[in-house]
C-alpha cells in the first residue's frame, strides 16, 4: 500500500480524469443515447417522438433484418469451421521446431497487421469476374469458369467473405495455438511415445486436452469478433447482391447513414439493441466458459 | 568353442546388431526427412496463399492503367510505371489523405501514451476512489460490442462539441481503445515495486513527478506494446473516420479514400488509384511489422489472452 496522503490523492483524480471522461462521453453516453433513441421515431430534423416498443415490433417482423442475422451467424461459424482445424493443424506442424518455423509464423501473421477494410477493396479487385486475378489463376486449372462472378450471387459472395476472413485471421489463431502448445512439456510426449502412442493419438489425447483453455478462448473470441464484423462486408460486397449478404451491423448502418433508407435513427437504434443482446448472450457464454476452466488463464 | 571364438562371435553379433541399429536409424532419419519435406510443402503452400493476394495487388499497382484490367493471372508488370502513384498523390487527393492519416495516428498515440498510462498507474496503485468500480464499468463495456451501434450517437455528441472533424476522430478512436490499454498497463504496473515511488514521496515528490520520473520510464515494455496496438488500430481504422468524413472528402484518411474510390455510384472503379492508395496503407505497416515483429506478436498475445 502506498503512502500518499489524502490531499495528494486529490491529484490522482486528475490522472484518472482524461481517460474516464472521454470514456464516459464517447462510450457510455452514446450507449444510453442509442437505447433512448430505440424507443423513439427520429429523423435527425424533427425532435424525437416517443413510440414505445414499436421499433422493436417492426424489427421483429423485418425479414431482411433476420436474414442479416442469419448471414452473420453463417459467416461466424462457417469461418470458424475452416479456420480452427486449419490453424490447429498448422500449429502442430510449426511446433516441431523447424528451422524455418519462425519465418512461416511471421508470414502467416502479416494479414493481421493490414487494414481489413483495405483488403476488402483489394479482394474486390482480385475477384473481378472478367480478366480478374483469381479467376485468371483458377480457371486454367478448371476449378471455376473463366467469368465466375464471385460476388454476384449469395452463396459464392458469402463464401468469398468467409474465405477472405480466414485469410485475414488464420495466422493469428495459429500463433495463439502455437503459444499454447509450447507450454506443454515435451516429457509428456516422450512418455507417450515410449508407451507406443502414434502422432494422431498424441494430438487427440495430449495436445487438444491440454490446449483446451486457449482453444476455448480462441473459439469464443473469433465468434464474438465475427459477430461484430462490419469493415470487410462493407468494403468487399457492401451487401451485394441486392442486400443479400448484409450482416447485422452493415444492415443497421444503412438505417443510420445509408442513402436508401438512412436517417431512421430510432429504428436503427432498436436493431442495434437487438444486435447488442445477441452479442451479449454469446459474450456471457464466453465469460462462463473462460471462468469454468480452472486456473487455465494466466 | 574356445574363449577367443566366443569373443569373435560376440563381436560379430554386436557388429550385426550395430549395423541393424544403424539401418533402423537411417530409415527413421529418411522417414523424418520425407516427413519434413511434406511439412514444408504444406507450410509453403499456406505461405504462398497468404502473400499472393498482396503480391498481385502490389505489382498491379505498378502496371499501366490499361494493363491492370486485362490478363489477371500475370503477376509482374509488362512495363513498370509510377504513374498510378503520381496521379493518386497529386490528383486523387492522397497527399491530403496521407497527412490526415498521420494526424490521426500521431494524435491517438500521444493521447494513449499519456492518458492510458496515467489511468492505469493510479488504478494499479489504488489512488482513486471507486477505482474498482471504474475498472468494472469499463471492462463491462468491452462485452457489449456496440461499436457500430453507437456511431450515430457519437457523431451527434461530437457535433454538439464542435469536434465532428479529425480531432473528433482522434478522441473517439482513443476512447475506444483506452479501456484495454489501461488494463494492460494496470496489470503491468502492479508488478512494479511501489517502494521507489514511496521513497520519492518522502523526498518531497508529488504524484505527478513520481509518475513521470519513476513509474513512466519503468512502463516502457508495456507502453511499447500499447503504442504498437494504437498505431495499428488508428492507421487501419475505417468505420469511424468514414462516418466522420461522409460530408467532407477533404478530411478522409487513406483507408476511407481507398474505399470511396471503390464505392462510386456508377460502378466505374478507378483501380489504378485504388491499388496505389492501398499500397500507401499496406506497405508502411508491413515494413514496420518486419522490423518490430516481436512487439506486434506481444501485442497480440497480451491483448487477446489478458483482454
Amino acid at each position: 500500500m502506498s503512502l500518499w496522503k489524502r490531499r495528494e490523492r486529490g491529484h490522482a483524480l486528475l490522472f484518472a480524469a482524461p481517460s474516464v471522461l472521454l470514456f464516459a462521453a464517447f462510450v457510455l453516453l452514446p450507449l444510453l443515447y442509442a437505447v433512448y433513441l430505440s424507443f423513439t421515431r427520429f429523423n435527425g430534423v424533427v425532435d424525437p417522438v416517443w413510440v414505445g416498443l414499436s421499433n422493436y415490433e417492426s424489427a421483429w417482423g423485418d425479414s431482411a433484418w433476420w436474414n442479416s442475422v442469419r448471414n452473420t451467424f453463417i459467416l461466424a461459424f462457417g469461418g470458424m469451421a475452416i479456420e480452427i482445424p486449419l490453424s490447429l493443424f498448422l500449429a502442430v506442424l510449426l511446433n516441431r521446431a523447424l528451422k524455418l518455423g519462425g519465418f512461416f509464423r511471421t508470414v502467416y501473421f502479416v494479414p493481421h497487421v493490414i487494414s481489413i477494410a483495405v483488403m476488402g477493396v483489394v479482394f474486390y479487385f482480385l475477384l473481378r469476374p472478367v480478366d480478374g486475378v483469381i479467376n485468371g489463376l483458377l480457371s486454367p486449372i478448371g476449378i471455376v469458369a473463366a467469368d465466375m462472378d464471385w460476388l454476384g450471387s449469395r452463396p459464392t459472395a458469402l463464401l468469398s467473405l468467409i474465405l477472405v476472413g480466414v485469410w485475414a485471421s488464420f495466422g493469428v489463431n495459429t500463433i495463439l495455438f502455437l503459444v499454447g502448445m509450447q507450454t506443454i512439456s515435451r516429457d509428456i510426449y516422450e512418455a507417450a511415445r515410449i508407451d507406443g502412442a502414434g502422432s494422431w493419438k498424441m494430438f487427440s489425447r495430449i495436445t487438444v486436452p491440454l490446449l483446451s483453455p486457449i482453444l476455448r478462448i480462441v473459439v469464443m473470441l473469433s465468434i464474438i469478433f465475427s459477430m461484430r464484423s462490419f469493415d470487410l462486408v462493407k468494403t468487399l460486397t457492401d451487401g451485394a447482391p441486392a442486400g443479400q449478404t448484409e450482416v447485422m451491423f452493415t444492415y443497421l448502418f444503412g438505417y443510420y447513414f445509408g442513402l436508401d433508407h438512412g436517417a431512421q435513427y430510432g429504428y436503427a437504434s432498436a436493431l442495434a439493441v437487438y444486435a447488442a443482446i445477441i452479442v451479449a448472450i454469446l459474450s456471457v457464454i464466453y465469460l462462463y466458459l473462460s471462468r469454468s476452466k480452472d486456473g487455465g488463464s494466466r | 568353442m574356445t574363449a577367443t571364438q566366443e569373443q569373435v562371435a560376440g563381436a560379430d553379433q554386436a557388429r550385426v546388431v550395430r549395423a541393424g541399429q544403424a539401418r533402423v536409424l537411417r530409415e527413421a532419419r529418411a522417414r523424418r526427412r520425407v516427413g519434413h519435406v511434406a511439412i514444408y510443402v504444406v507450410l509453403g503452400v499456406m505461405a504462398a496463399l497468404t502473400v499472393m493476394p498482396l503480391l498481385y495487388a502490389f505489382f498491379a499497382s505498378f502496371k499501366p492503367v490499361e494493363d491492370i484490367l486485362v490478363d489477371g493471372a500475370r503477376l509482374l508488370p509488362r512495363e513498370w510505371t509510377l504513374e498510378n502513384y503520381r496521379i493518386a498523390w497529386e490528383l486523387g487527393g492522397f497527399d491530403q489523405y496521407f497527412q490526415n492519416s498521420l494526424f490521426v495516428v500521431i494524435g491517438v498515440i500521444t493521447l494513449d501514451l499519456l492518458f492510458s498510462s496515467m489511468l492505469g498507474f493510479v488504478l494499479a496503485r489504488k489512488l482513486v476512489p471507486f477505482g474498482n468500480t471504474i475498472a468494472m464499468v469499463m471492462g463491462g463495456s468491452l462485452f457489449l460490442g456496440m461499436g457500430t451501434a453507437t456511431l450515430y450517437p457519437r457523431l451527434v455528441i461530437a457535433q454538439q462539441l464542435g469536434i465532428d472533424n479529425l480531432v473528433g476522430v482522434v478522441l473517439l478512436e482513443f476512447s475506444g481503445m483506452t479501456v484495454i490499454h489501461t488494463f494492460l498497463i494496470r496489470a503491468f504496473v502492479t508488478t512494479l515495486p511501489a517502494e521507489l515511488e514511496d521513497a520519492a514521496r518522502v523526498d518531497g515528490c508529488g504524484i505527478w513527478r513520481a509518475y513521470w520520473m519513476i513509474a513512466f520510464p519503468l512502463m516502457r515494455p508495456i507502453l511499447t506494446t500499447t503504442t504498437i496496438l494504437a498505431f495499428q488500430a488508428s492507421w487501419n481504422a475505417f468505420q469511424l473516420p468514414y462516418v466522420f468524413t461522409l460530408n467532407d472528402p477533404e478530411m478522409r484518411t487513406l483507408v476511407v479514400g481507398v474505399y470511396a474510390l471503390r464505392a462510386t455510384e456508377d460502378g466505374s472503379q478507378a483501380y489504378d488509384l485504388i491499388l496505389a492508395g492501398a499500397m500507401l496503407i499496406i506497405v508502411p505497416i508491413v515494413i514496420l511489422f518486419a522490423f518490430l515483429q516481436r512487439y506486434f506478436l506481444r501485442g497480440l498475445t497480451e491483448g487477446s489472452v489478458k483482454g
